[in-house]
């Protein structure tokens, strides 16, 4: 590996049926980088990473791997084989081939032409490692979704990649299946030193692996940074509401107007409905407490949330705007807040974020 | 209803009693409809898989001519082979016409449609991603093809099995380019023609009783081979 980028795109772009679906003018990943994918679906990111695992060409723009081009369509066959044979995807969907697990896992090998006995060996090793050595004779057909997906991983991970694409490679798994496949998948990738990149679209998860995250939208990179600091600090209103902040309320509501210095004109103030505490009018003492502020509103839907519940209503100052927070099973059980009645949503904004329109 | 019990007792004495000229007949069907199916299959199989993964201009109209030919009556498969064939045709000076040759080439127009389309549309059956899966694993081109094929393996069993019972029960395309001639272009199904046409009903019933026996044994084989592959 040479220098500090194992792939770059420059000015990548990906049309189909005259429909930009990828347009990204730069990006790079560096050896041994994590990195995880955010966004809605439809926002690109499983294009992206066929871009990467150069099985996909783009339709314009240029992309590198190790320094060296790599556009499938004009680069040739052998270099681009050569080049491919470094990185490994693991599908949303991955189709196993109809032969046993161990035959599925050792297939990459097989192409590499590698000596039998090795790879035996390295089967044997992933199998194991992935907790699927049970499942070695086993043929595809039959095997439940946390079973296939790990199966998918062992082939990919079998093969040593330098750079290992995972697309959603826990959807479609219960939660608890999820959470042990996501715990594995953090020590193999520290243990393999491998460059990753994580598409998911559970918000939660990204934060686990990566150094940074990039949030997509309509084909382009919308956000990155720092995976705990992206998560809070929307950059705009669609990131924000793709990352949970289900209020979006004009910044104008918000008094007095110097909050956190923030230029307000064409700004949205966005807060998760986990910040908003939604209590009712009588349980609140007379006013806000320090720097929170205090909406009064009328209850309009109420929704189980976990173990409390998600209450949402027209604010009393601006009807238009519905703001959604979140009440303790107690009060909603005791009828305090119940639908048509009068409620007061109570945050600190140091818990939102200021977002600007596009 | 005695006729026929009579004849299918006597077509099972035929095959048991090693009849030299049933043996012949029987050998010659499985020689020309055999080699013909293997012919249809190293063109067929190739061809179905480039036209099941390519995208091009005429595509659609090449898929449709493939599925009209796959109901190729063979006396139209036996008419086009015996113009090009035809002492005075394009192809009059190999002199092939009247031969076993002949029938081998006018039954390969007929299984080669059925073997092209069988195998395209297994090829397309399969999950559209494979490709990119199989070249994200990384595979050659030649290597992501095998593979391919290999997952459809029991849809190719279907085509080459369609492609063979298509011509080891057709007649018209034997008897036009082949002739009927005793000893030398006679097989199973211009034979019980002929023994129809001459009235005797029994030898054609036995005759017939030893070509669907001849089909049954070898479409079981097939199936069987097939079957395996099916243990997924």
């Amino acid at each position: 590996m040479s220098g500090i980028e194992l792939v770059r795109l420059a000015d990548v772009r990906v049309v189909r049926d005259r429909q930009t679906i990828l347009d990204i003018p730069a990006l790079t990943i560096a050896p041994g980088e994590l990195l995880t994918v955010i966004g809605a679906n439809g926002a690109g990111k499983s294009t992206l990473l066929r871009v990467l695992a150069l099985v996909l060409a783009p339709t314009a723009g240029q992309v590198f791997f190790d320094g060296v081009r790599a556009n499938p369509g004009s680069t040739d066959d052998a270099s681009l084989l050569a080049l491919r044979r470094r990185v490994t995807m693991v599908f949303q969907s991955p189709v196993l081939l109809a032969r046993t697990v161990r035959d599925n896992v050792a297939a990459g090998l097989q192409f590499r032409k590698l000596p039998r006995t090795e790879v035996e060996a390295q089967v044997d090793y992933w199998l194991d490692r992935l907790g699927i050595a049970e499942l070695a004779n086993r043929r595809p057909l039959g095997l439940s979704g946390g079973e296939t997906q790990r199966v998918a991983l062992a082939r990919a991970l079998v093969l040593k990649p330098d750079l290992l694409l995972l697309d959603e490679p826990t959807a479609n798994l219960d939660a608890p299946t999820r959470a042990r496949l996501l715990g594995d998948l953090r020590g193999i990738l520290a243990e393999v030193a491998a460059s990753a990149v994580l598409v998911t679209h559970e918000v939660r998860e990204a934060p686990y692996f990566a150094d940074r995250m990039i949030v997509m939208g309509g084909g382009r990179i919308r956000q990155q940074g720092r995976p705990d600091v992206v998560i809070d600090n929307p950059a705009d209103r669609e990131t924000a509401s793709f990352l949970g902040f289900d209020n979006i309320l004009p910044a104008t509501l918000l008094e007095p107007a110097a909050y956190l210095g923030a230029e307000l004109a064409d700004k949205s103030f966005c807060i998760r409905p986990e910040d908003v505490a939604a209590a009712p009018l009588a349980a609140l003492p007379a006013a806000a407490r320090d720097g929170s502020i205090r909406f009064a509103a009328t209850v309009a839907r109420i929704a189980p949330w976990g173990p409390a519940f998600r209450v949402s209503g027209p604010l009393e100052r601006a009807p238009s705007v519905i703001m959604s927070g979140t009440a303790p099973a107690a009060v909603v059980r005791d009828g305090l807040v119940r639908e048509g009645a009068g409620i007061a949503f109570e945050f600190n904004p140091a818990a939102g974020a200021f977002v600007g329109q596009s | 209803m005695e006729l026929i019990w009579q004849g299918v007792i006597e077509g099972f004495r035929l095959i048991f009693s090693l009849d030299p000229e049933v043996l012949r007949v029987t050998g010659l069907t499985l020689q020309v409809s055999g080699t013909a199916t293997l012919i249809a299959v190293i063109v067929g199989i190739p061809l179905g898989t480039w036209l099941g993964v390519s995208r091009f201009r005429g595509r659609g109209t090449l898929v449709t001519m493939v599925n009209v030919g796959m109901g190729l009556p063979p006396v139209v498969a036996g008419l086009l082979v015996s113009i090009l064939l035809w002492r005075n045709g394009p192809l009059g000076v190999l002199r092939l016409l009247y031969t076993p040759s002949a029938m081998v080439i006018a039954q390969g127009l007929i299984a080669s449609p059925l073997v092209i389309g069988l195998t395209r549309s297994a090829v397309e059956s399969l999950d559209p991603s494979i490709r990119e899966q199989l070249r994200s694993l990384g595979a050659s081109r030649g290597q992501m093809l095998w593979a391919m094929l290999n997952e459809c393996r029991i849809g190719l069993l279907a085509a080459v099995i369609a492609g063979f019972g298509g011509v080891i029960s057709e007649v018209g395309a034997s008897a036009m380019v082949g002739g009927n001639i005793t000893g030398h272009t006679r097989v199973l199904t211009t034979a019980i023609m002929l023994e129809v046409s001459k009235g005797n009903f029994g030898l054609a019933i036995a005759l017939s009783t030893v070509l669907l026996t001849l089909a049954y044994v070898a479409t079981a084989l097939l199936t069987n081979l097939q079957q395996k592959g099916t243990r997924r």
